[in-house]
């Protein structure tokens, strides 16, 4: 699996975010591909950003452990 | 055998050989006097059954063996009695067989008075009884015969006309040192003899001196001059004494006083003591002192020799200024310190003797002198090598304490130094700890500095998220749809208003799970 860039994809959530507050009306399927690409960036996202998390904890203890 | 009477039998002969000039077996042969020694003759005719001794012998020394057999044997006699001074019964006896034997020669004595002699057995006899006559005769010298080996004069009375013949061998006149000549008045020692072939009387003359102080006193004068000027008393010719000497030769008196004062006065430094006694007294001792002297010549390792007699007058010494004794001292190679005392002129001996004092006393303290200085160098060393060596066990131990001391004041210091050092470094390893214990503060602090903002950066990240996930599914239009909500469409435009649609048109209803097509019906306000 292509490995998530974080930063990128919060931008692209940014984005995605932006422009529907900035529709006053929504078009339905324009809005759905935006939101089916949301969707897959932010399940990736929180994948990626589980994964992170975990690594931070393991070098966290890496760290503790050294004191 | 009688080995004592061999032994003098054979110095008789010995000295009698050389004083003829001649070989010793011309005198006698060693077997003849073997034979002598064995049966003991005592009269002519014992002699001269012995073989080897004819008339001729008899005549030259019959009469001195004979006196030197009876002499010797007497000697052994007497001596017998003398070794048991304490037994009086055995001197007793010894006495009377001496009376004994005594009475057997008177009556021998009487036998021959009636016993008829040939002319030369008489001179026998008589000889034999004028052997005995030694005496001194002083008289005036008339007539002198000088031969090779025997000198003749005549001696006649001062006062009156009376005249004897004597003779004198070579050897024993040039030893009295005296120069015969007609007027001078000597005096001569010797015994009588009766001359066969001639029937005349002579006197066999042993030794001459001269007569009456003044005659000596010239006499010494001019033999005095005459060594003098030979340069026998120069002081080039003197020997030394041996550093520290030790074998001592020794001539002298064993009757006078000098043995013991020399004795007593040379020290306790263990001396070797060679002592041959010899007569010092008159002019006879000449003959002894020049054995003596002989005899030390022949020794060996003997370091100096001793010369010495009390004082006396220049008669009494006279054997001292007699030239032969002196050359024979000159030709020593041994030192020779003279002690003669004297009375006015010093004696001729000891002008040609190495050393020269004027009592056997300081004969004495002359060799033993280097002695007693080498004792005191040795004590006086002794000290001073002790001194010696207690300063240079002093400057050393002196020198180890500086040493010590100077030692243990560098190591302190070197301790010192140390310990300042050792100071300098644990406060320069205290600032390394301080700023280590820093950086890793420093380091701690950004680490849960980093830690903190990553944590706050992570969730940052999930609000954003969240917020987008929830403005997403917000704005899902089939959310709407689920709901049960629908949407309406004409020819693919959303239908918000009532005034996009007539009556009869078609219109798409979109529901959550499909379309539918609706006829548009009725339309209210």
């Amino acid at each position: 699996m292509e490995k998530t860039n974080l930063s990128d994809s919060l931008k692209k959530l940014e984005k995605i975010v932006n422009w529907f507050e900035s529709q006053k009306d929504i078009d339905i399927e324009k809005g759905l591909e935006k939101v089916k690409e949301g969707v897959k960036l932010i399940k990736s996202s929180k994948e990626r950003l589980k994964k992170v998390e975990n690594e931070f904890e393991e070098i966290k203890k890496e760290i503790n452990n050294e004191d | 055998m009688n080995s004592s009477l061999l032994r003098k039998l054979r110095d008789w002969r010995n000295e009698t050989a050389k004083k003829e000039g001649v070989e010793l077996f011309r005198v006698l042969s060693n077997k003849t006097l073997a034979d002598i020694a064995a049966l003991e003759p005592k009269s002519k005719v014992e002699l001269t059954n012995i073989k080897g001794i004819k008339d001729k012998k008899y005549y030259s020394y019959g009469r001195e063996i004979i006196s030197i057999v009876k002499s010797c044997v007497a000697q052994t006699k007497i001596s017998f009695p003398e070794k048991n001074k304490l037994s009086t019964f055995e001197t007793l006896v010894a006495e009377i067989k001496n009376n004994e034997l005594n009475e057997k020669n008177k009556k021998a004595e009487i036998n021959q008075d009636e016993k008829i002699y040939s002319v030369s057995g008489f001179l026998d006899y008589l000889n034999e009884k004028l052997s005995s006559t030694v005496a001194k005769v002083k008289g005036e010298v008339t007539s002198l015969d000088e031969r090779e080996k025997v000198i003749y004069f005549g001696l006649k009375d001062k006062n009156d006309e009376s005249i004897i013949n004597c003779l004198i061998f070579r050897y024993q006149y040039e030893v009295s040192g005296v120069k015969l000549e007609i007027g001078n008045e000597i005096i001569v020692h010797g015994y009588s003899e009766i001359y066969k072939p001639y029937g005349r009387l002579s006197l066999k003359t042993s030794l001459i001196e001269l007569a009456g102080e003044g005659v000596l006193k010239k006499a010494y004068d001019q033999l005095k001059n005459k060594l003098e000027e030979e340069g026998l008393f120069s002081a080039e010719r003197k020997k030394s004494l041996p550093l520290l000497p030790q074998t001592i030769g020794l001539i002298t008196s064993s009757q006078g006083a000098a043995i013991g004062d020399f004795t007593t006065n040379l020290g306790n430094y263990g001396f070797k003591i060679k002592f041959i006694n010899s007569s010092v007294e008159g002019k006879q001792a000449v003959f002894d002192l020049i054995r003596a002297i002989k005899q030390f010549q022949k020794m060996e390792n003997i370091d100096a020799l001793a010369i010495v007699r009390g004082g006396g007058s220049l008669e009494s010494l006279q054997a001292f200024n007699n030239e032969t004794l002196v050359r024979e001292v000159a030709n020593l190679e041994i030192p020779v310190v003279c002690g003669v005392g004297h009375d006015k002129d010093v004696s001729l001996v000891s002008l040609v003797s190495d050393l020269a004092v004027s009592t056997p006393t300081a004969a004495a303290r002359i060799i033993s002198k280097p002695w007693d200085a080498a004792v005191e160098k040795i004590n006086r060393d002794g000290s001073f090598l002790i001194n010696a060596f207690e300063k240079k066990l002093y400057a050393s131990s002196h020198k180890i304490n500086t040493l010590s001391f100077s030692l243990s004041y560098n190591f302190e210091n070197i301790i010192q130094k140390f310990s300042a050092i050792k100071i300098d470094f644990m406060g320069k390893l205290e600032k390394i700890k301080y700023s280590t214990e820093n950086l890793t503060n420093q380091i701690n602090h950004l680490e849960s500095l980093i830690i903190n903002k990553y944590g706050q950066l992570i969730l940052k990240i999930k609000e954003q998220i969240y917020y987008s996930e929830s403005i997403i599914n917000f704005n899902n239009p089939e959310r709407q749809l689920k709901l049960g909500y629908s949407i309406i469409s004409l020819k693919g435009i959303i239908v918000k208003s009532i005034r996009q649609i007539k009556k009869g048109d078609i219109v798409d209803v979109n529901i959550s799970d499909g379309k539918i097509n609706s006829e548009v019906i009725n339309i209210k306000k």
